[in-house]
């Protein structure tokens, strides 16, 4: 997938023009998960709807798997079947009677058999853990707040994409919710090998599984890196209203105070790595 | 002595699925507040959380048991409006509850409705938006507000209404990290500096350690509560509950197990830095 100069630009040419995309330049291989963060209004959103043709850019050019996108005359459809694109609270686009129906909306619309349409189906429940026998003829309306959002996303899994898009796929839920979605979605990417871009706001998820991190602000990307080196810009990240992860905090102070532990610590198994290395083990401090 | 604001007996409530199965919400909850307290209530969607909230200011009443507020037993159809001015509620989506064209209109729609005379009513409203610091923004359209500004301007309209106890279903789940981090230096400075109870429900474990007292509850009832240091160190129960712990309080722990001394009720990353370097 590939930006060229990408400008989203509202009211061009005019007095008010205001860029909520500037200058995107982005390549992104397959099998790769990448988290995308910024802050709220800094394009994250407006950047994932390019990826399908839901927003067409002002300037520049954007391709996916060597198709341009973005040329007069593509075929829209067959962009939307290569790329699946969870909105925000996608649970609120639920529609049907039951979660099959649901589910079964978009492979309907590729003209696909009543056969070939319920294993999507199957296939797709089965991708987010969610028992077929159990809960296809249930109306999507009866679940809880996770369960509906695994629905959506199944949908979306239904059309069998290439690139799977999710737009802050927690916000809102428990955290039991939350951990069952994120499980999911590292199981989509580690077993079914989609490419994953996940926007969201907490590092602390995006550590844990992106193996690429971009980072926007006002419309620009501004970090295009591995996390651990992005997590060492601490100080500019603060200042653009970004956290780093709690781990990465604690080290950074660790070493203020002189332990040589490493700074990049992401995760609590390294981090307890580290401070025992520095406290030999069964000894203390203090 | 501390007065006891709100009163929670024995509280019972169950309603009919569409189905018609009978569904209990709340078994039989106990739990006082205290005038001047910071309280969290955090528990997974479905705990009961947002049903117990409800019955604090009568918006759902008790099945079986009794809610009583500030003295006035929440069934007292005559004591409704009493008991609604004294407990104000904030709810999840800002966008559902703001209803003006400018955010001072929107503060003012508690105090008008409680038939307050105009001055006063101004008076209050420039009050109420000094608490949450948006004086700047009193002309402003509420919709082109950032969500936490959103929220803290549904909070003055609370605030203008002069309650007793603010409860908060959930404020920061629609938020980003800067709208949440408002929200909670909101509420923690209208707790602290204009002594307004708190009740706020949350199931985002960092915003528990703001409170003077944490409540978990689970499948409708009460299972965990005490100060923030007393309920997050019980790691492993938090953890069967499938709660959030802490980070740091998890890293203590494992710690711990390995042989290490460190004081129990770690919370932050500062208090891990002095445990490990006094």
């Amino acid at each position: 997938m590939i930006m060229q100069g990408v400008y989203y630009t509202y009211q061009p040419h005019s007095h008010y023009e205001t860029h909520a995309l500037k200058d995107i330049r982005l390549e992104i291989q397959e099998g790769e998960f990448i988290g995308l963060i910024g802050h709220t209004g800094s394009g994250k959103s407006t950047l994932v709807q390019h990826w399908n043709g839901l927003l067409k850019p002002t300037a520049g050019r954007i391709f996916i798997d060597e198709l341009d996108i973005t040329a007069p005359g593509v075929k829209l459809k067959e962009i939307r079947r290569k790329v699946g694109l969870v909105f925000q609270y996608p649970e609120h686009q639920l529609f049907e009677e039951t979660v099959f129906e649901d589910v079964a909306f978009g492979p309907k619309n590729l003209g696909l058999s009543a056969e070939k349409v319920a294993k999507r189906v199957q296939k797709a429940l089965a991708m987010v853990h969610l028992d077929y026998e159990k809960y296809h003829n249930s109306s999507p309306f009866v679940l809880s707040g996770g369960e509906k959002r695994r629905v959506a996303i199944a949908g979306v899994l239904a059309m069998e994409p290439k690139y799977l898009i999710l737009d802050e796929p927690t916000a809102g839920l428990d955290p039991r919710g939350r951990e069952e979605i994120l499980d999911q979605i590292g199981e989509l990417h580690a077993k079914e090998g989609l490419t994953v871009i996940m926007v969201s706001h907490s590092m602390d998820d995006v550590a844990r599984f992106a193996n690429r991190l971009l980072v926007m602000h006002q419309g620009e990307i501004v970090y295009n890196d591995k996390p651990r080196k992005i997590f060492m810009e601490y100080p500019a990240l603060h200042k653009i209203g970004l956290d780093i992860p709690t781990v990465t905090k604690l080290m950074i102070r660790l070493r203020d105070k002189g332990w040589p532990v490493r700074q990049d610590a992401l995760t609590l198994e390294e981090a307890r790595l580290e401070i025992m290395k520095v406290l030999g083990g069964g000894k203390t401090s203090a | 002595m501390v007065k006891i604001l709100i009163q929670v007996k024995d509280l019972t409530y169950q309603y009919r699925t569409p189905q018609g199965a009978v569904q209990a919400a709340l078994k039989g909850v106990n739990l006082q507040i205290d005038d001047g307290e910071f309280l969290v209530v955090i528990g997974h969607n479905g705990s009961g959380k947002s049903t117990l909230a409800k019955h604090l200011n009568a918006l759902l009443l008790p099945y079986a048991g009794k809610v009583v507020v500030n003295g006035l037993d929440t069934q007292d159809k005559d004591r409704l409006w009493e008991i609604r001015q004294q407990v104000g509620m904030v709810f999840q989506n800002p966008d559902n509850q703001l209803i003006a064209t400018t955010v001072e209109e929107d503060v003012a729609f508690g105090p008008e409705n409680l038939g307050i005379e105009p001055a006063l009513i101004r008076q209050r409203v420039d009050e109420a938006l000094i608490s949450v610091g948006l004086t700047s923004l009193a002309t402003r359209a509420p919709h082109l507000l950032s969500g936490g500004q959103k929220q803290r301007v549904a909070i003055a309209g609370i605030v203008a209404m002069r309650p007793k106890i603010l409860v908060l279903d959930e404020p920061t789940a629609m938020l980003d990290p800067v709208g949440r981090r408002e929200v909670m230096e909101t509420i923690t400075r209208l707790n602290r500096e204009e002594g307004l109870t708190i009740v706020h429900i949350t199931h985002f474990m960092e915003e528990a350690v703001f409170a003077d007292r944490v409540v978990v509850m689970e499948e409708g009832d009460i299972v965990l509560e005490g100060n923030p240091r007393q309920v997050f160190s019980q790691v492993e129960k938090l953890k069967q509950l499938r709660l959030d712990v802490p980070p740091m309080t998890e890293l203590r722990d494992e710690l711990v197990k390995l042989g290490c001394d460190l004081p129990p009720g770690i919370l932050t990353v500062e208090e891990m830095v002095v445990a490990l370097c006094p």
